[in-house]
């Protein structure tokens, strides 16, 4: 299985894990903080990949997963690679 | 706006081209306009646009001498730094300062193109939305300087202690939210943000300060992010009238311009002044951003 994790960056420079995000029958679901939850199937994240920028939604699957290490990259939230396990 | 932040005899500045440090000996007289730079040594710039070799007696006024905190994060000799999980995009890194806090470090060299932005440049452009905020009275992007790390030339960040993220703050009213994002909407029009969300912006004491500034001043294709909520929001009487003061000097334009130019080509910082007085001239005319000017807010 697919998935992302998306890491917070506590004071001392320590992380943890905020959110897992698991492709399923094509879909994202997620394991984790409520409300950043709440805040991606709302909001959505932006599609680096494309010209246009289009907003991507969970329900787009692999390229949302994709594209979550590009949305998550100020350092106090980071988003892995595309993991499997 | 306090431009009489430092006293600083000697400045030291990272050549964007090369990371090379170069020295300059800087005149400090008690109006600001007057302080010029002779760099002992300087590298011959090409030209962003044309590519054409030139040398630059360059004017810096003294806010480039670096904020205490500035020089901190610049010369402060690093007690320990580590890659971050997840910074495959940028090889963010916590860096430790010895006995001054921490930073955020991203490195030139492991620059991801995201769009909108050259790679390679991801970093100056941190730089150069923090110049912003602090010519302009905003204010509220955490101290960040050019350096190098481990070898590595970078951004590197004041690390905010004791914040919330955007994303999970509960604001104690919702005229103080609506406020805030008033100001980020502006800021962000102003820098041309293409990447400005729940996850980019901190919250302490009911304060925002924006971070994540790789993709910013970019170009007329890339559209910025707008905070339609923040709009029909009154603006502060103090945001307001910084702003107005900034515009009515040239000085302070040519001051901004002379800024910039470490960090963005001339097209970018030419833009970029551009939105700033129409913005301004928004703001004055209707103490907010109105939702129909919403469209009128172009890259140039």
């Amino acid at each position: 299985m697919k998935y992302v994790e998306i890491y917070k960056l506590n004071k001392g420079g320590s992380q943890e894990v905020l959110l897992t995000c698991m492709l399923s029958s094509d879909k994202v679901v997620f394991e984790g903080s409520e409300n950043l939850i709440n805040n991606l199937k709302k909001e959505g994240i932006l599609d680096y990949s494309s010209e246009e920028r289009r907003v991507l939604f969970p329900d787009d699957g692999l390229l949302f997963l994709e594209q979550l290490k590009y949305h998550f990259k100020s350092g106090y939230l980071n988003a892995s690679d595309i993991l499997e396990k | 706006m306090d431009f009489n932040k430092k006293t600083e005899g000697i400045g030291r500045d990272i050549d964007s081209e090369t990371g090379d440090f170069r020295k300059a000996t800087v005149d400090l007289g008690n109006d600001f306009k007057e302080k010029t730079v002779e760099l002992e040594d300087y590298s011959d710039q090409k030209d962003r646009e044309s590519g054409e070799e030139k040398k630059t007696k360059e004017f810096l006024p003294e806010v480039m001498l670096r904020t205490p905190d500035e020089k901190i994060l610049e010369t402060g000799q690093i007690h320990s730094e580590y890659e971050l999980m997840g910074s495959g995009i940028n090889n963010s890194r916590y860096v430790k300062i010895k006995d001054d806090g921490a930073g955020v470090f991203k490195s030139k060299k492991d620059e991801i193109h995201t769009g909108g932005c050259e790679k390679g440049t991801l970093h100056l452009r941190e730089r150069a939305a923090y110049l912003v905020s602090e010519m302009l009275g905003f204010d509220f992007v955490p101290p960040t300087v050019i350096r190098e790390v481990d070898g590595q030339v970078g951004s590197l960040q004041r690390f905010i202690e004791g914040h919330n993220l955007g994303l999970d703050h509960i604001w104690d009213s919702e005229e103080r939210r609506t406020e805030e994002f008033a100001k980020l909407l502006i800021f962000d029009y102003i820098i041309w943000n293409m990447d400005r969300h729940g996850a980019n912006y901190l919250v302490k004491d009911e304060r925002v300060l924006a971070i994540d500034h790789g993709n910013c001043f970019g170009n007329a294709s890339s559209r910025f992010v707008q905070i339609r909520s923040a709009t029909d929001t009154p603006i502060s009487e103090e945001l307001t009238q910084g702003l107005n003061e900034f515009m009515e000097q040239e000085d302070n334009i040519d001051s901004l311009v002379a800024l910039l130019k470490e960090h963005i080509s001339d097209k970018e910082i030419d833009s970029c002044v551009k939105r700033l007085k129409k913005i301004t001239d928004i703001i004055r005319e209707n103490k907010m951003v109105p939702a129909e000017e919403l469209s009128n807010l172009t890259y140039n």
